[in-house]
């Protein structure tokens, strides 16, 4: 089988969540006897480029034997990752596309959403995989610059009426949401690594109960390669951590916070993470640990010290204030066998389930975390426990098994 | 027939004439372009000559044919008659020579229809006596016609040298005359008789100029346009002049003279000439014919290039007048926009006039607004120092409150009962069920004090049925979100024919047995034992170990995952008996047969496996798909693949075994069809208790699999139910791999090529061995670029890389020097060594065998490469190819009687 990847930007120079899924199931599909391809957007200011048309650049190069395509505008714009389609690119993707693919797969369709027409002109089935709310909500989080979220857009009667966005963008956002549906309705086959997300398309009106397919993200377990812990005797402290970027709706300050009324001295913060463009959020982040022991920042960390860091901490805290979808953090730290502390909304709370990998705590809710930090620390033993009963994530082989079925499904 | 039927006379002028006759071969034509003129020369000099005996006579032409020859003799004669027996050149001649004295008559020469005797005074009869048979019956018609005194001239062919020199047959001859015959013939009707010659010869001819005639009666004619013409002797011009001069009178006597070529060497040089030049002429022609050919066909091009361009030329014309006409129209249309503008500028022209009037207004009353606003402003402030006041009152209560609380806080009582709560924290922690018991105490205690204890009792009764119902509904809800998780997750769209739809039925009720052979599993055990406990959709999983001599701590974690665990000595280990081992202590209908690092692909994978084998009852086994894992390297991921492309299988499959299959020579379709594999297969208890695995080191399964075919029993291949399972191993390995797999198979399927051969000498491999190194990273490095160049091109020179290796193998000692210092597999090399020692001889062709082995194989993993782009590694790339090597070898020692010590070496730790 032929399989074009259509992703909003990809290695080497982006690797979040999104990438690396692509990154992985593509090698998979390979390894299987497919033939892979991604098709990308690429914002850098790298040589190499050819120069296709008066609009649009594109370079081809290679990363961990697959093929990409990368595009760029000559001059990019302003709604690139904005608007649904790119009226230029439709065409240079006919150009550009040569194989005969036999099926699209969408991993995240800003900026190349465009590969849809591409698609319907040819006559391939399309696919689709959420990775968040991007196409219901421009800001892709569905949460409110004041910290509230959102559940529906309400066609986009929400988004413009001053709080995400101004009044006069009220017509831009509306077209754009139908844009975006229209898409929709071209996709064969959608799938949802999270039943939440799949929940809030439903919840909009988007597709019918049982139409997205759940299929959940897999781990590359040929990565995870845990080290032996140590084992604990009653006086050693007990270590939390945070690993991720220090974004505000990853909600660090919550766990600051917590932390600030946690009295026990046993009991340690590791916060693991770059704060990229949000300097000034992690400058309030650090007066607010100011002083205390307890809390360390640890800076950016390299993947391959995952071991290393999962081997030292016993329970790892994600605090987000917006939904998350499959926080890929959450979902290494179970594959290591570290349980987590979530808040006790979105795809965070369908992941640590009813007691079954970790514990949540209602969002936002500084005191009922730091009772929790509390609770685990005095008590140990309840982490230990948990620990040897998470069911762990499953493998990308996995994952890629069932998107195969899918694709021979659709060929 | 009356004289006047025969005889033609005809008065129409000459120039009317028409040829009634044609050209036979035979009788002559005066007016034929034959080529040569011989046959010219000699029937017209017949009759100029016999013309000098005819002058004011009466003559008679015995076969006068085409009537020349009277025609001739007319000139001098008083009258002729020519007599011929064909009709048709009987009218020719009347109507070709209508002449006052001539008349032709028809008639045969032996019966001549005019009546009387001695008529004539000449009678000529040339080239006619050998067409008749009765040469006297001839010579006594002549006699009868002829008068006394007159003349019978005649001719005929001499035979000797018309037909017998040359050996020629004239067909329309009848009777032909040597000299004697013609002599006594003519002799014996007539007293006088003079024979003469004649013969076309080359000659040199001298005779008097300006005298006049001199003895010879000599004839001269000349070729004009309708044919040879009688010309007179001043026409001939001599070339050279001869003159006899003396003083005296000349001597009489005869002037001319002619010099004869009996040998005819004139005609023959022309002869010659004639045919060189015919063939200069006829190559001339040929290469004429041919630069025509080639002319015509340049030009036949030029004209459709002509026809082409004058067609552009029309195109164009037409699209230039078209443009013209859209060129016109666009102006028109722009010219009318520009119009249409310039109305719309005055128009908005006017409307901002309009609005700048309107905006003064709108200042006006914004200015007006602006002041009642003002006014409001100043109402609201005063509220609002107002509304402080009060504020500052509120504060001054609540100081005066906290001064209160503080005063109870100090107080011994509110001491008391701070106290009391600790010790209770400490007695019943926050979070423990010894708190909840406390709390429901304390809640009960209050309720028992303000409601009574009756409320008390109905109160806590409510509470237990809530929490022991809820916990009923928690239950169920798990049950229902398990259908759910199935239906979301795509697996009931994923599956096949089989159970699409049982899927969505019960939970399988009965027991499963699944039985793993372990040693040393390494970490990942737990998680794969506990995926399989944790399967969704059966109801009791029975996990079997079977461990032989595991010193990993693997024992343990089977401990607390297994049902059974059996162990057994290592030495005894074999696939088949270990396994039937494990089967007898099973307690399943089916048992699932799978293997340490087999990992389950998705929670329904036990159910998906069994599914058929609970719902087709002639189905006695099914084995499922292997993937390779996330970290399998280039080799593994090919072998995976090509596997099940060699089998094709691509899709779930039934397979039976009927008479064909017993019979069939295609070993890939029988392992095909027989196809169990036991790093994950499924049999039913009942075809097993019949059919156990035989105690075998290798292929037990494969083994099983055709035994279970000649029971009459289907196995089935589940390509929608996977299992992550390959290995990166050394090169080594996979000789050995190689060799007990392929030694099996030739085994159970009878190869017919099958045979013990001599062992082979393959010591000269150690060295291709390490020219493969240098090669191969060399053509590895061609890889980085495929993008660029095609797998095809890369082929080749893995062919080419190949071949030096294998060509340059017989002069080791002269390479011996680039030997490389990384040698890519010891084991092998060791092995190879070891073989020199043992080896009997080398097979002819083994090493060309050999070499297209390999490159057989590696052309297939290059069209794996071709078909999935992979980009990889250029070291991927080279392993993958050195372990194509290791199987190649380990195939070839599969079919060689290996002394014992190498058997057991190669059959150790596959």
């Amino acid at each position: 089988m032929k399989i074009l990847y259509a992703v909003h930007q990809f290695f080497p120079y982006y690797y979040t969540g999104t990438e690396r899924f692509v990154l992985n199931l593509a090698k998979q599909m390979q390894y299987m006897g497919h033939q892979v391809q991604v098709l990308t957007y690429c914002i850098t200011d790298e040589r190499g480029w050819s120069r296709l048309n008066r609009d649009l650049m594109y370079r081809r190069y290679i990363y961990k034997g697959v093929r990409v395509l990368a595009l760029k505008h000559a001059v990019v714009p302003e709604d690139v990752s904005f608007s649904i389609l790119n009226d230029c690119m439709v065409s240079a993707l006919d150009a550009l596309i040569r194989e005969d693919f036999d099926v699209v797969h969408i991993a995240h369709p800003m900026r190349v959403g465009s590969v849809y027409t591409l698609a319907k002109k040819r006559n391939i089935p399309l696919i689709l995989t959420l990775t968040d709310f991007w196409l219901l909500c421009p800001r892709a989080q569905l949460i409110k610059p004041n910290s509230q979220l959102c559940v529906s857009p309400k066609e986009g009667e929400e988004c413009a009426n001053g709080t995400c966005y101004d009044y006069t963008m009220r017509q831009r956002i509306i077209d754009r949401y139908f844009a975006s549906k229209k898409l929709w309705q071209n996709v064969t086959v959608k799938v949802s690594p999270s039943r939440f997300l799949a929940s809030i398309f439903q919840v909009n009106g988007w597709s019918s109960q049982g139409e997205i397919l759940w299929v959940r993200h897999g781990i590359d377990y040929s990565t995870v390669t845990p080290m032996p812990k140590k084992k604990k005797t009653k006086s050693d402290p007990v270590i939390f951590g945070f690993i991720g970027t220090l974004l505000y709706t990853k909600g660090v300050h919550i766990a600051l916070e917590a932390w600030q009324k946690v009295r026990s001295d046993n009991a340690y913060f590791y916060v693991y993470g770059p704060c990229f463009h949000e300097v000034e959020y992690f400058e309030r982040l650090k007066r607010m640990a100011n002083g205390d022991q307890r809390i360390r920042f640890l800076g950016s960390y390299d993947h391959k010290e995952l071991p290393r860091i999962m081997s030292e901490l016993d329970v790892v805290i994600v605090p987000s204030i917006w939904w998350e979808n499959s926080p890929l953090t959450l979902l290494i730290s179970l594959a290591y066998g570290v349980p987590v502390i979530a808040s006790n909304i979105g795809g965070m709370a369908e992941f640590v389930g009813q007691d079954e990998n970790g514990w949540v705590f209602p969002v936002g809710d500084t005191s009922a975390l730091a009772e929790l930090i509390e609770k685990l620390t005095e008590n140990p033993q309840i982490i230990a426990d948990k620990a040897s009963q998470i069911s762990k994530p499953p493998r990308i082989e996995e994952e890629a098994f069932y998107y195969e079925t899918i694709y021979s499904k659709l060929k | 027939m009356s004289d006047d039927d025969l005889i033609f006379e005809n008065n129409r002028s000459q120039s009317e004439q028409k040829a009634l006759i044609d050209w036979t071969g035979e009788r002559y034509v005066p007016w034929v372009d034959l080529g040569t003129p011989e046959i010219h020369y000699e029937h017209l000099h017949r009759y100029f000559f016999a013309s000098q005996f005819v002058e004011g006579k009466k003559v008679l032409d015995m076969a006068s044919g085409e009537g020349y020859g009277c025609a001739i003799m007319a000139e001098k004669a008083a009258e002729v008659t020519g007599v011929e027996l064909d009709e048709k050149a009987v009218k020719h001649a009347a109507s070709r020579y209508p002449l006052p004295n001539v008349r032709f008559i028809k008639g045969s020469i032996t019966e001549v229809p005019i009546q009387g005797e001695k008529v004539f005074d000449v009678i000529t009869c040339f080239e006619a006596i050998e067409h008749i048979e009765e040469h006297e019956k001839l010579l006594i018609e002549v006699k009868r016609l002829l008068k006394d005194d007159g003349l019978f001239i005649i001719s005929s062919p001499n035979k000797l040298l018309y037909s017998d020199k040359p050996a020629y047959q004239n067909p329309y001859h009848v009777r032909e005359l040597y000299f004697d015959d013609f002599c006594g013939l003519l002799t014996k009707f007539f007293r006088y008789v003079c024979f003469l010659g004649q013969k076309v010869f080359p000659i040199s001819s001298i005779w008097p100029l300006g005298t006049g005639e001199g003895f010879l009666k000599e004839v001269c004619v000349r070729k004009a346009d309708t044919g040879f013409i009688q010309v007179g002797v001043q026409e001939k011009i001599p070339l050279y002049f001869i003159a006899i001069a003396s003083e005296q009178q000349l001597p009489e006597g005869n002037r001319f003279s002619t010099l004869t070529d009996v040998s005819e060497e004139l005609v023959a040089h022309l002869r010659r000439i004639v045919g060189e030049k015919e063939q200069l002429l006829a190559e001339a022609k040929r290469e004429f014919s041919i630069e025509k050919e080639a002319l015509s066909a340049q030009l036949a091009e030029k004209e459709k290039h002509i026809l082409q361009l004058e067609e552009n030329l029309t195109n164009l014309t037409n699209q230039l007048s078209t443009r013209e006409k859209e060129f016109l129209e666009e102006k028109e249309r722009l010219e009318a926009r520009i119009a249409e503008k310039k109305q719309r500028i005055l128009e908005l022209e006017q409307s901002l006039a309009d609005l700048s009037n309107n905006v003064s207004t709108r200042e006006k009353e914004f200015l007006e607004e602006k002041e009642i606003l003002e006014v409001q402003l100043n109402e609201k402030e005063r509220t609002i120092a107002h509304l402080e006041q009060s504020l500052n009152e509120f504060r001054r209560h609540l100081t005066e409150k906290d001064a209160e609380v503080s005063l109870v806080h100090n107080s011994l009582g509110w001491r008391l009962i701070q106290k009391y709560r600790r010790v209770m924290d400490r007695l019943f922690p926050l979070g423990t069920s010894r708190r909840k018991f406390y709390e429901m105490a304390q809640k009960g205690l209050k309720i028992a004090l303000t409601e009574g204890p009756f409320m008390l009792g109905r109160k806590a009764t409510q509470k237990a049925i809530q929490y022991f119902g809820s916990y009923r509904k928690t239950f169920v809800v798990s049950d229902q979100q398990d259908r759910e998780i199935s239906q979301e997750c795509g697996v009931s769209a994923i599956n096949s024919i089989f159970y699409v739809n049982s899927f969505h039925s019960d939970t399988v009720s009965s027991c499963i047995s699944v039985i793993i052979p372990v040693k040393n599993a390494g970490s990942e055990l737990e998680s794969i034992l506990k995926k399989i406990r944790f399967q969704r959709g059966i109801k009791e999983v029975e996990i079997i170990v079977i461990d032989s001599g595991s010193t990993d701590g693997s024992l343990d974690i089977a401990r607390s995952w297994a049902d059974t665990i059996l162990t057994i000595d290592p030495k005894e280990f074999n696939h088949g008996t270990t396994r039937n081992l494990g089967a007898k202590s099973a307690r399943g209908d089916i048992l699932v047969f799978t293997v340490q690092d087999a990992i389950p692909v998705g929670d329904y994978w036990l159910k998906t496996l069994v599914n058929p084998l609970l719902h087709l009852p002639d189905v006695a086994a099914v084995s499922c798909r292997q993937i390779p894992r996330s970290d399998a390297d280039l080799f593994a991921c090919w072998s995976i693949n090509n596997h099940y492309k060699l089998l094709r299988l691509f899709k779930d499959e039934i397979f039976k075994a009927d008479e064909s299959y017993w019979k069939t020579k295609n070993l890939l379709e029988k392992r095909r069809r027989a196809s169990l594999d036991n790093v994950c297969s499924a049999i039913k208890r009942i075809a097993f208790e019949k059919e156990p695995f035989k105690p075998m080191k290798f292929a037990e399964d494969l083994e099983l699999g055709l035994r279970l075919l000649k029971a009459g029993w289907g196995i089935g291949f589940l390509h929608s139910v996977g299992v992550i399972h390959s290995h990166n191993r050394s090169p080594f390995y996979f000789l050995k791999r190689s060799y007990l797999d392929k030694k099996v198979l030739r085994s159970l399927f009878e190869d017919p090529f099958f045979a013990d051969t001599i062992v082979p000498n393959l010591g000269s491999l150690v060295f291709t061995l390490n020219c493969f190194n240098y090669q191969l990273k060399a053509w590895g490095m061609l890889l980085n670029n495929l993008e660029e160049i095609s797998y095809d091109y890369a082929k080749q020179k893995l062919n080419e890389a190949l071949s030096y290796c294998f060509e340059n193998n017989n002069n080791e000692k002269k390479n011996g020097g680039i030997r490389d210092k990384f040698l890519f597999d010891k084991e092998i090399e060791k092995l190879l060594e070891k073989l020199k020692c043992v080896a009997e001889g080398c097979p002819e062709n083994c090493i060309e065998t050999i070499k297209h082995d390999i490159l057989a194989s590696s052309y297939q993993f290059m069209d794996y490469l071709s078909h999935t782009q992979i980009l990889p590694e250029i070291s991927e790339v080279v392993s993958a190819i050195y372990k194509i090597f290791a199987v190649v070898i380990g195939d070839w020692l599969s079919r060689a009687n290996l002394p014992e010590e190498f058997v057991l070496a190669l059959e150790e730790g596959v």
